[in-house]
């Protein structure tokens, strides 16, 4: 139990190890505001993200106790929105994992059902949420982490546009994919939250104002969005999540929304794009934590990242770094940074046949932790979620239904640039058609 | 020693990492196996770009200016009929 004597605010049984820190549990804490658009909301933040005065442990012992020195730039846009900063949640270290196993802290534990992952790396957000514990909370999407642990725990999980949201004050994992996301019971909440933290930031250059409306000029019903699906994403998928995922597909006609089959590029051959860009990026950006400015501090550089760092976060550094190294990988580093251009025009050129792509958002429920030993079964988590990033497109997971066991099944809605808004309002349209709307609110 | 030994153990001492033999033994397995999986980068058949962006960055030089301040901006003349902010162009500078 973990509760808040001091300021009386805020009371949290976390027996899900979903939370690393609870605000009130230091009697230095400020008090949090009360007005704003988003008064009274407690928001839980992933342990990546500054917030002043807590601490930011990443989830490694090599930050076990830094104590953040600013807010990030979402936090600080939430605190003037009037939200109550809950605490910060736990994670896969680093953000590398897809099951929030690898965490220096111990596990996250799904809210259904203790023997299962609640997936990753954004574990600690995705079953506070889920639990009730919060009303929303931010995490962090590079490759799915937003998206995949939202589909295993039954809740919204917005990847937004690469650029919609600054990162200022988020610790980067892989620069050129990685996102600040929201993840909510439904998509009401997650889109008051999004249009809080959206916008330019003078802070982050990569940062971007919404374009306007984009000029739609092929014929239809604007209301209407024409849906792409891919029959060869199922050959991926669990038999669970693929009736529910068809069950969707037939709703949707049903309704009238047109759905025209496409064809999209191999899962596989995606996840091996993602992980050459992901891990060589994320060794270069793992190099600051070296001991001497910040973090666990031993004899030297070496023995300090040695001793700091957990299992998976030095495989995917001892990947990045093969990628990078000259006479090993770096031709496919080269090769992948082609093949991601070419991904992104062959993506774009999709918009012009269809609006949104609908795809199932994991291959599977929630799995049983320590069922995935081997890191490339981990890996293959998220072969439907780094489409998007790889592309830079705003992607939803959306909670549709359950599995035979009653563990919950999301699917996923993925837009061109800056159609954040038009994939929120196809998810409400979803929720009321699916029924979810209302078990969810 | 083998090879692959050999290999994690030069790639650790490029990440500035300090891996023992029990380490070495379960990233052996795990770097060829990731080895193995991103090779099939090489093989992906995407189509070629065939659009190219001609476009380069322009830049100009620095310039500082000790005698003007931010009021002096607004100064009327150089604002135009809309009263937008006049700038030399940048792009297309040189034509």
């Amino acid at each position: 139990m973990i509760s808040d004597p001091a300021c009386g605010s805020l009371l949290i049984r976390d027996d899900l190890n979903a939370f690393l820190y609870v605000h009130g549990s230091r009697p230095a804490d400020p008090p949090e505001p009360a007005a704003g658009s988003l008064a009274g909301m407690s928001i839980g933040v992933k342990d990546n993200i500054q917030v002043n005065g807590m601490p930011m442990t990443c989830a490694s012992r090599m930050l076990a106790d830094y104590v953040s020195p600013f807010d990030a730039t979402v936090v600080e846009r939430l605190r003037r929105a009037g939200t109550r900063i809950a605490g910060k949640t736990n994670m896969d270290e680093f953000g590398f994992g897809s099951s929030g196993e690898h965490s220096a802290f111990g596990p996250t534990l799904h809210p259904q059902s203790a023997d299962r992952a609640p997936g990753g790396s954004s574990s600690g957000s995705a079953a506070a949420v889920a639990a009730g514990l919060v009303d929303a909370a931010l995490g962090s999407d590079t490759g799915g982490s937003v998206r995949q642990p939202a589909a295993l725990c039954g809740i919204v999980g917005l990847r937004p546009t690469w650029g919609a949201v600054s990162r200022y004050g988020l610790t980067a994992f892989a620069s050129s994919l990685d996102t600040i996301g929201v993840m909510a019971p439904d998509v009401a909440c997650t889109r008051r939250v999004f249009e809080v933290i959206a916008g330019p930031d003078p802070m982050d250059a990569t940062s971007r104002a919404f374009p306007g409306e984009r000029k739609d000029d092929r014929p239809g019903d604007p209301d209407r969005p024409v849906i792409g699906v891919d029959p060869a994403v199922e050959r991926v998928c669990d038999p669970d999540v693929l009736q529910v995922y068809r069950n969707v597909v037939d709703r949707l006609t049903a309704a009238g929304f047109p759905v025209r089959t496409i064809d999209l590029p191999d899962p596989e051959d995606m996840l091996a794009l993602y992980h050459v860009i992901a891990s060589a990026e994320a060794a270069s950006n793992l190099n600051r934590f070296d001991g001497l400015r910040y973090g666990l501090r031993e004899r030297n550089v070496i023995r300090s990242r040695t001793k700091g760092f957990g299992a998976e976060v030095k495989r995917r550094i001892l990947t990045g770094t093969w990628c990078l190294a000259a006479g090993e990988g770096n031709a496919h580093y080269r090769t992948a940074r082609r093949v991601r251009r070419q991904l992104a025009f062959r993506v774009n050129a999709l918009w012009r046949e269809v609006d949104v792509l609908l795809t199932p958002t994991a291959p599977g429920v929630a799995f049983r932790l320590g069922s995935r030993r081997r890191p490339l079964e981990m890996y293959r988590s998220d072969q439907l979620t780094v489409l998007a990033p790889l592309a830079g497109l705003p992607a939803m997971n959306m909670p549709v239904g359950t599995g035979s066991d009653g563990l919950p099944v999301g699917v996923q809605l993925t837009g061109p640039a800056f159609s954040d808004h038009s994939l929120m309002k196809l998810g409400m349209e979803l929720e009321t058609l699916m029924g979810t709307e209302e078990r969810n609110g | 020693m083998s090879q692959e030994d050999r290999r994690v153990r030069r790639i650790a001492r490029l990440a500035a990492l300090d891996l023992d033999d029990c380490e070495i033994d379960q990233f052996d397995g795990d770097l060829s196996d990731m080895i193995a999986f991103v090779n099939r980068v090489a093989e992906i058949g995407l189509p070629d770009v065939t659009e190219t962006d001609e476009s380069a960055s322009v830049l100009r030089a620095d310039r500082v200016f000790t005698d003007s301040c931010s009021a002096d901006l607004f100064e009327p003349d150089r604002l135009d009929g809309d009263g937008f902010l006049v700038v030399p162009p940048v792009l297309g500078e040189d034509t």
